[in-house]
């Protein structure tokens, strides 16, 4: 039965945030939560995993209610947040416990995460010799340090010490502390450089192959269209577009042609009323209307004799869904 | 409202993990530590400070009493222009011991009582070692003139120990003639209390009280406060580490893993137990300091009296009076915690601490001013101890004191219990959402609109 969204609805006073909000995961994958910046995507996920109490509609996990005692919820929220001054492996521990993971479990728990998630000397600053040497990174100067060195280098390190992209990994391993079954991701890999958008995408991926809930939430269109298999785009509190990805895309038809041939032909592109978006070197990126557009394109091309080197036609991005969907434009012709 | 679940926020699942962690890391916590080691240590030297204060005041008490063997000058003359006559055989004392050389010896001592010599006369007479004092009556007080010749070689230090010491004689002389002793002049001295004008019933009462109003009125300040300063302190520092959950962005992750009371309450009772063991550890260290002295260097502390840390409060009333006491702190503190941790949670910045510092501790003085005022007036007795907060502050004293009977005291007790059953509903209904808004104020119109959503 999965995870059932129906009609979600909250007001501050008098200002509506989510308006009558529907979405469903019959199935294990991964689910996309879209919406531009105020759209309502983070309260959405708030009264989803009962954080903030809803003035209607109905959330549902198995049949039964959703909250922590009922599912096992692993979370990364969008606000990344760690206390600066404690200890990692503290704070980590006490996250590990909130959620019921405790002793031996908890252990080996975070010892493979750190391990997966490459932070393991920030974790085990004691092990971190071993650690960078293996890595092959160690500073050989390291052996001729006092005694007090060591002792500060060796020390718990805390979550003020670490880059911003070490501490989202750190959150990213707390969240999944607890084996979750539904696991909330909002914005996963924002800010990360692209050796962590990696390993984080990695494990994001066993954790799709574990068979896990997913809902993540970002802006980065194509991240969703790797992961997600479902979405649903939020635009002033309100869904305007929800469903299968692969089935949103067709039913905005085959609307962009990549065309690259050997001379200008801006004028066979304009005579079948299709539109140039951009164009370079002769490679030009078409606006048409569908298929049959492309065709008369195609058609029109080869009567003429002129060399086709590529005709490349395909679906809208999510991307462009999204802009035509949330964009000004939209926004205009709604109103 | 079409709910299919409704949430249990009042939940105390997790709460055990949040107030140990929430303890354990107060304790690592540099600034929280450093602050604790400070209170301890002042807690601790606060006694033998005092001692070592009274002991210069001792020194400066002695060296006012002084001999004439401390005064250096050749001759000292007495110029007595008072009614009191001064006989030089009983009023200068013959010294034993060693005497300087350069002290005035007893013999160089002159006296002239009223009419004898005239002031003049002596001043043109005195040389660079000598030393005139003056004494005269004007009005009902006596003044006295230390005198040295123009081109003297004797100190301004020795000019006033020779009046110091010729005041004392003086002093003596008056005693001796009046037939008083020093008992005389302190039954003399003593102060008389004015307790107003009351009815024959209230007379009655009085006497039927266990202390008296005066006693009363010290033990209740006493208590109130004791509450007004622990209070004042653990609410600044509830505040400041529920906004540092706030402000460190880890509502979110917390929230999804621990209900709303459960985490106020773990983390302000977390934050109450530092600040108690802070304040026993500083009482312990007190008592530690004080048998030291005692036992150990075997310095005399009697004249210290209860100066210092003392617990006389608590353990001078018996065992109705300890347990009263206690449990109000008890409760006052549980009840100012969890208003410090709502008032926390509604600062959405570290700058807004102080405006939710300022409220607790506005309520904490009129609970203050409220027991000084309902104090002072017995037909409020009552009043004041029902009604909060000023309750917290003064419903034990009066019990004790016997103001209050039995009844009130519980019922008393009662109200505040309820006003915290108030506070948990109100904390578990505003908890998250406060600390999950950007934009709240530490202002109760803000929080209780929080309850709402």
């Amino acid at each position: 039965m999965g995870l059932v969204v129906k009609d979600l609805f909250k007001k501050y006073g008098e200002k509506i945030v989510v308006d009558h909000v529907s979405f469903e995961m019959p199935q294990p994958g991964v689910y996309a939560l879209l919406g531009s910046n105020g759209a309502g995507k983070s309260t959405t996920i708030r009264m989803t995993l009962g954080m903030l109490e809803r003035n209607g509609g109905e959330i549902s996990w198995n049949g039964g209610p959703l909250n922590f005692d009922t599912c096992n919820i692993g979370y990364l929220a969008e606000e990344r947040g760690l206390y600066p001054k404690y200890s990692l492996m503290d704070q980590i521990k006490y996250f590990g416990e909130l959620r019921g993971v405790t002793g031996k479990t908890l252990t080996d728990r975070i010892a493979s995460l750190a391990e997966r998630l490459k932070v393991e000397e920030y974790l085990y600053p004691e092990k971190a010799d071993e650690i960078l040497s293996k890595a092959g990174v160690l500073d050989t100067s390291d052996e001729k340090k006092s005694t007090m060195a060591l002792k500060k280098k060796h020390k718990p390190k805390t979550a003020d010490q670490l880059s911003k992209g070490n501490q989202q990994k750190i959150q990213f391993l707390i969240a999944l502390l607890s084996d979750p079954e539904l696991i909330v991701l909002d914005e996963p890999f924002s800010g990360l450089d692209p050796v962590n958008t990696d390993i984080l995408k990695e494990v994001v991926r066993e954790q799709i192959a574990r068979g896990k809930y997913i809902i993540m939430s970002s802006h980065q269109m194509e991240v969703v269209e790797e992961f997600c298999t479902d979405i649903t785009i939020l635009h002033r509190s309100k869904a305007v577009v929800s469903g299968n990805l692969n089935d949103i895309k067709k039913s905005y038809g085959r609307v962009n042609v990549l065309l690259k041939v050997e001379q200008d032909v801006s004028e066979e592109i304009k005579a079948v009323g299709a539109e140039i978006i951009s164009e370079k070197e002769h490679e030009y990126r078409i606006r048409v209307t569908g298929d049959e557009q492309a065709n008369q394109l195609l058609r029109r091309l080869i009567e003429k004799n002129i060399p086709v080197v590529k005709f490349d036609l395909s679906e809208l991005s999510l991307h462009e869904i999204f802009v035509r969907e949330v964009g000004d434009e939209a926004v205009e012709s709604k109103q | 409202m079409n709910q299919n679940s409704k949430e249990n926020i009042y939940s105390l699942n997790g709460f055990g993990k949040v107030y140990r962690f929430t303890f354990k890391q107060t304790i690592k916590n540099k600034g929280f530590l450093l602050a604790a080691i400070m209170m301890i240590l002042m807690m601790a030297m606060m006694k033998p400070l005092m001692y070592l204060l009274s002991r210069s005041g001792d020194n400066a008490a002695q060296s006012m009493t002084v001999t004439l063997s401390t005064i250096e000058a050749e001759k000292l003359y007495i110029l007595n222009e008072t009614a009191f006559y001064m006989d030089k055989e009983r009023a200068i004392p013959v010294e034993v011991g060693d005497i300087s050389e350069k002290a005035v010896k007893r013999e160089n001592v002159t006296i002239y009582n009223l009419g004898e010599e005239s002031d003049e006369n002596l001043i043109a007479g005195l040389t660079a070692k000598d030393i005139l004092v003056i004494i005269r009556a004007e009005g009902n007080d006596y003044k006295m003139n230390g005198i040295i010749s123009d081109n003297s070689e004797v100190s301004i230090r020795n000019l006033d120990r020779a009046t110091s010491y010729v005041g004392e004689r003086f002093r003596d002389e008056r005693k001796l003639q009046l037939s008083l002793d020093d008992s005389d002049l302190q039954s003399l001295g003593a102060g008389i209390s004015t307790e107003g004008t009351m009815t024959a019933k209230e007379y009655t009462e009085e006497k039927e009280y266990t202390l008296t109003s005066a006693e009363y009125n010290g033990l209740a300040m006493g208590f109130a406060l004791i509450i007004m300063v622990v209070a004042s302190l653990a609410s600044s520092y509830i505040i400041s580490s529920v906004n540092e959950e706030k402000t460190s962005k880890l509502a979110e992750t917390l929230l999804v893993s621990v209900r709303p009371m459960a985490l106020l309450l773990g983390k302000v009772l977390g934050m109450l137990t530092f600040v108690m063991g802070t304040i026993v550890c500083g009482v312990l260290m007190s008592y530690l300091a004080d048998f030291i002295m005692t036992n150990v260097m075997n310095l005399d502390t009697s004249k210290l009296g209860q100066a210092g840390i003392n617990l006389a409060i608590f353990t001078g009333y018996g065992v109705k009076g300890l347990v009263a006491f206690v449990a109000e702190i008890l409760i006052a503190l549980l009840a100012f915690g969890i208003f410090s941790g709502i008032m926390g949670s509604a600062c959405s910045k570290t700058e807004d601490q102080q405006s939710a510092i300022t409220v607790v501790t506005m309520i904490t003085l009129i609970g203050y001013m409220g027991t000084m005022y309902f104090g002072m007036k017995s037909d409020f007795t009552m009043i004041g101890s029902l009604v909060p907060p000023i309750s917290f502050f003064m419903s034990p004293a009066a019990y004790v004191a016997g103001r209050i009977g039995l009844g009130v005291f519980l019922g008393s007790c009662a109200i505040q219990i309820a006003i915290i059953i108030g506070l948990l509903v109100l904390g578990a209904k505003t908890y998250r959402n406060l600390l999950l808004s950007d934009s709240s104020k530490p202002k109760l119109q803000a929080i209780f609109a929080a309850a709402k959503y």
